[in-house]
């Protein structure tokens, strides 16, 4: 169906497959420039608060904040015994949480570069780690099935409340004002509600590997390892959508919903970033990053219609046709 | 050698012998003073007698002989005519005073002529304090800097010079001609204006090209002055230098004492000078009558009327001009050295953004708006009614820390400074006060029982207990496992000493012997709990998913009720209040789930299995009367809804589903539970419920038993053993609320509890069956009585083998 076009070893190409119908969605679908973190596998790559900056985690125990436009290397923290899996910025950009192979959680100041606190509990490796609105907690979903929240305001070393309601382990985390979305491995969507007290829990059935909100936090998007995506309606569990397509049964594949939340965007084991029009499910794009390589981890600007997406070593930036390179480089 | 033999020592002598110390040092002990010398470093005699020449005269001098000094011959011939002879001052020079301490020492030094041009940095040196006498007045340091020249060039000019750099050129690629020029343009315009004439058509520049003809020759660039950064030490603005002397003292205005005059013509007529007395072409005299007036000071701050007035060097001379505020930017090369006046408004201005629009019903309260949320949540019956109370902010301001934290829920946490007296309750408080009275008549203070208390004090257990329902050691002695959830739920909330606000009508005592009892069965029971949460997931989960899983594979596409679950989940208040959100169940102390939690009541679940349902399900009563009669029957039930009332409510409230969910969940629990305490009873019978009944009470007791075996020793009074009479009197709410079911066996109980309180004395009597647990009311009453009682002759028949030992 998809004539491949096939770049250079090096070069990835980014190729429009089909024309987009009448009037033109801003999707990033050009590939600006891509970055060599230098720091071994890119095990995520997530943009800051307001989308000026980027952080990678390493293979190499590092996590390096970028500002991905000019690709320049700001700062490297380095201080985890393992690779970091997963960073998340606080939303004053000051305080960066990171979480990694060594069972720890911790909580960098990003000015200095030093470890304000490192909270250790968890029994496995942790998956991944939010801030809640407020950046006062973070919150940690870990291989040792449980969701961890550490205060950070507190010297206390132990976690505030340890959700443990999941049989196996948590491999995604997202935070809105006032719920907590976990997925995991055991094939549970969990959605713990503290405003209502209680927690509901969708069962799709195969192992999810990523879940997010929409914007207006009315749906829930969840990857699983079916290669399916699905759109849950929050409040009664129905399903609202099914993307598919895509290769995902091995790896943890992120995805994610486009600024305006009419395409969900996913990586692919094939390698290509695949497009999916939201009401439609079908596929409107799909771009090739590098052939036969997983495309992992992928995060959606905050304000522009600008992806990163982390492919082995290397972090690639992908724009919609209207983006202006920053003046400097120009 | 061969030893001397006159010498008795047998010892055999090598080598010279040293001479005597004595001899070398007496010598010169001999010499007396007066006839010592001081001499040279050629011996020669140095002092002499005051009369004797002095101090190293004449003849040891080396500027002559004995004879003192030879005058110089003059020899002149005709093939070697003397010159003009000059002298040094070194010849007339002994040799100590060319040595080293002499006055004239010869070390190995650069002749001034290998010095890298010490003169013309000097005179760069100059030309820089020069410059910078315009702007300071620190003399003293200026002077010291043109005294103090280095002597030797830094490493880094001698580098230069070495590469081909010579003083006075620039520093970089020579350049050509046409370059050089260039660069030197202005310089070359500014040449002084030649007088005489030029050849006509022969420019300066043409000069040059002269002088060095038509050959490629390359100029050395243009040397540039450094700009020198002058620390600031002093606390003044920015370019200011202090008042100059010479202006401000000396070339004062004087205002001419002149006359001016018209002409009617209009053009001016001024006369000088004085009038009389002087000349015009004499100078003016000083005016000594006048009088010095304030006018001539500056006493006002304020703009300038007239710029000449200050004599501060600090302004730029252009600022004097009228056009003060242009002045700047006019003249650009006028600025304050170090700094360079900016080309435009380089700097960019800061954005200013208006305030976002907000939405016209845009409420700024938060905290109203999620009171409201709460109260609509309330009112949607969704969750139990939680009574969160939001203090208007003007009351917040009189209140005090104690009962702010109060309201922000902080009450339950530990207090630090409790006196020991708050320790004891008010009734050994009264004592206390009896026996300070009567100390004789009393015998003993309570005071004295109170202190072992304190040191035993129980072990706060940190990990997560179990939900209050599900624990029920008790179950035979509903007022004591009221107490002890009563202890248990204290614990929860962490007070310093969880049995203080027990009330009971115990004895001093076995209130102690409670307590010790409870603090040790809520440590074994977390640590039960939380070790087996850890190693065993839910049977029954697994189950469930399969069950959906099958629904899946069914309907692959369908998702909602059927793959959803509710479940009642308690967030930590801590972290409700740092998510902004009012804490859902204000009132509870579960945190998480609490339904989770593995569940060890196990008799009183065995009697909600097949036999009794249907009974139930035929009365028809609604699902909360059905589920509060199964808790009564369970029990000590009652009295835990009274407590847990808003558990209980909230629990009536859910669904059919999620009760079934929660009965698979106990017994799940129950699996686990045989799983671990492996009933060995001997006598199971499959044919009579009753059978079973005690079997499922044996592992109970066993348990027990073992939780006791770990702490107490043998001698204290078994846990079971009925205390009081007052309990019967306590349990009578149970029985009524049990008549509603079982009347008959209420008596029955009755009757058994007449029979306890007859076996007080002896050995100790198993734990008392209690009246809710029979539920067996089917089988003929009086053989299931009989049936007991052999059962429990039994029991008790081991127990009390078991405190012998």
């Amino acid at each position: 169906m998809f004539g491949v076009v096939e770049g250079p070893a090096n070069r990835p190409d980014a190729k429009e497959e089909r024309a987009p119908p009448k009037t033109k969605p801003r999707l990033p679908t050009n590939l600006i420039h891509f970055i060599d973190c230098n720091q071994g596998a890119v095990r995520a790559v997530r943009f800051n608060g307001d989308g000026n900056y980027c952080l990678t985690c390493g293979n190499d125990k590092s996590i390096k904040l970028w500002n991905p436009e000019k690709q320049m290397l700001i700062k490297k923290y380095a201080g985890h015994g393992y690779d970091v899996l997963d960073a998340a910025s606080s939303n004053d950009n000051c305080q960066i949480a990171s979480c990694g192979s060594d069972k720890s959680v911790m909580y960098w100041d990003v000015a200095s570069g030093q470890i304000i606190r490192r909270f250790r509990g968890h029994a496995g490796r942790v998956n991944c780690v939010q801030f809640n609105e407020e950046s006062t907690v973070i919150l940690s979903g870990s291989v040792d099935s449980s969701i961890r929240a550490w205060d950070c305001r507190s010297k206390k070393g132990s976690a505030i409340q340890i959700m443990d309601e999941a049989k196996d382990s948590i491999s995604s985390l997202q935070v809105s004002d006032h719920e907590i979305l976990s997925g995991s491995i055991d094939g549970k969507i969990r959605r713990y509600d503290l405003r209502i007290g209680s927690m509901h829990s969708d069962n799709i059935g195969s192992a999810i590997t990523s879940t997010c909100f929409t914007k207006d936090g009315q749906c829930t998007l969840t990857s699983t390892h079916d290669n399916t995506i699905r759109l849950l309606d929050v409040a009664t569990g129905e399903m609202l959508g099914e993307y598919m397509g895509h290769k995902n049964a091995k790896y943890m594949i992120e995805c994610a919903l486009n600024r305006k939340d009419d395409h969900v965007i996913s990586g692919s084991e094939d390698g290509h970033i695949y497009m999916w029009d939201l009401v439609e499910a079908s596929v409107t794009k799909k771009l090739l990053v590098k052939r036969n390589k997983v495309i992992h981890s992928l995060s959606m600007h905050p304000e522009k219609d600008v992806m990163l997406v982390a492919c082995e070593n290397k972090v690639y930036m992908f724009a919609d046709d209207f983006y202006e390179p920053p003046d400097d480089i120009a | 050698i061969m030893s001397d033999s006159d010498d008795d020592h047998p010892f055999a002598k090598y080598g010279n012998a040293l001479k005597d110390l004595e001899e070398a040092t007496s010598k010169p002990s001999s010499i007396p003073i007066h006839e010592q010398t001081v001499t040279d470093e050629q011996g020669r005699r140095r002092f002499h007698g005051a009369f004797t020449g002095g101090f190293s005269a004449g003849y040891y001098n080396s500027v002559g002989s004995k004879d003192g000094w030879t005058p110089s011959e003059f020899k002149s011939t005709r093939s070697n005519k003397t010159g003009k002879k000059t002298f040094t001052p070194h010849d007339f020079m002994d040799t100590e005073d060319v040595s080293d301490f002499g006055i004239a020492p010869t070390l190995l030094q650069a002749k001034q002529n290998f010095q890298h041009g010490q003169k013309r940095n000097l005179i760069n040196e100059r030309q820089l304090q020069v410059e910078e006498k315009k702007m300071t007045l620190s003399l003293g340091t200026e002077l010291l800097e043109s005294l103090i020249v280095p002597t030797r060039s830094n490493i880094g000019k001698q580098l230069l010079c070495k590469l081909g750099w010579k003083e006075g050129q620039g520093i970089g690629p020579r350049v050509d001609r046409a370059r050089y020029q260039e660069e030197n343009e202005d310089e070359i315009k500014e040449q002084p204006k030649v007088y005489g004439c030029y050849i006509p058509g022969r420019s300066i520049q043409s000069s040059i090209e002269d002088t060095f003809g038509q050959e490629p020759i390359t100029f050395a660039p243009k040397d540039q002055m450094p700009v020198k950064i002058i620390a600031k030490a002093d606390l003044h603005g920015l370019g200011y230098s202090g008042i100059n002397p010479t202006n401000a003292l000396f070339i004062k205005q004087k205002k001419s004492s002149g006359v001016e005059a018209r002409m009617k013509s209009g053009s001016k007529l001024s006369i000088k000078g004085q009038a009389f007395g002087v000349g015009a072409y004499e100078e003016e005299d000083e005016d000594i009558y006048s009088m010095d007036t304030m006018e001539n000071y500056d006493r006002v701050l304020t703009a300038e009327a007239n710029p000449q007035d200050s004599y501060g060097w600090t302004k730029p001379k252009a600022i004097a001009s009228s056009h003060k505020v242009e002045a700047i930017e006019f003249n650009k090369n006028e600025a304050i050295t170090g700094f360079i006046p900016a080309e435009k408004k380089k700097f960019v201005e800061r954005k200013c953004y208006s305030a976002p629009k907000l939405p016209p019903d845009f409420d700024c309260n938060r905290r109203l708006k999620l009171q409201h949320e709460v109260n609509r949540i309330n009112e949607m019956h969704l969750s139990q009614p939680g009574n969160f109370h939001v203090p208007a902010a003007v009351t917040t301001a009189h209140l005090t820390a104690k009962e702010r934290k109060t309201m922000l829920g902080n009450a339950n946490s530990k207090e630090k400074y409790v006196s020991v007296f708050d320790f004891i309750s008010p009734d050994d408080r009264n004592r206390m006060e009896m026996a300070k009275k009567k100390p004789t008549e009393l015998g003993f203070t309570a005071g004295k029982n109170e202190e072992p208390e304190k040191l035993s004090k129980p072990e706060r257990p940190t990990a997560p207990l179990v939900d209050p329902k599900s624990l029920r050691p008790f179950n035979n002695n509903p007022e004591k496992q009221r107490r002890y959830e009563q202890y248990e739920r204290a614990v929860r909330q962490r007070k310093t000493d969880p049995y203080l606000g027990i009330d009971s009508d115990l004895t001093e005592w076995e209130r102690n012997h409670e307590r010790h009892e409870f603090s040790q069965l809520a440590q074994v029971y977390s640590h039960l709990t939380s070790s087996m949460k850890s190693k065993f997931t839910k049977a029954t989960d697994e189950e469930q998913e399969l069950t959906t899983a099958v629904k899946k594979e069914s309907s692959k596409h369908v998702f909602g009720i059927m793959t959803r679950d509710r479940i009642e989940w308690h967030p930590d208040p801590l972290l409700c209040k740092r998510f902004n959100v009012p804490d859902p169940f204000p009132k509870s102390d579960v945190v998480g789930i609490a339904k989770a939690v593995p569940n060890f009541d196990l008799p009183s679940l065995k009697h909600q299995g097949p036999a009794e349902r249907p009974i139930l399900e035929d009365s028809e009563l609604p699902q909360n009367m059905l589920k509060e009669m199964q808790k009564v029957s369970s029990g000590s039930a009652s009295n835990e809804i009274k407590k847990n009332n808003d558990l209980s409510e909230v629990q009536s409230t859910k669904d059919n589903e999620n009760d079934e969910t929660a009965e698979e969940e106990e017994r799940a629990s129950m699996d686990l539970f045989k799983s671990i305490f492996a009933a060995s009873s001997d006598e199971e019978s499959d044919d009579e419920n009753e059978e079973q009944e005690d079997d499922l009470e044996e592992p109970e007791k066993q348990k027990v038993e073992k939780v006791e075996n770990l702490s107490f020793p043998p001698s204290m009074p078994h846990v079971f053993t009925p205390v009081n009479k007052k309990l019967s009197i306590n349990e009578e709410p149970q029985q009524s609320t049990s008549d509603l079911l079982k009347p008959k066996e209420s008596l029955a109980s009755q009757e058994k509890n007449e029979e306890k309180e007859e076996d007080l004395f002896g050995p100790a009597l198993p734990p008392p069956r209690k009246a809710g647990t029979l539920n067996s009311s089917k089988n003929d009453d009086s053989f299931s009585k009989r049936h007991k009682e052999k059962h429990k002759s039994h029991k008790s028949h081991k127990k009390s083998s078991k405190h012998k030992k």
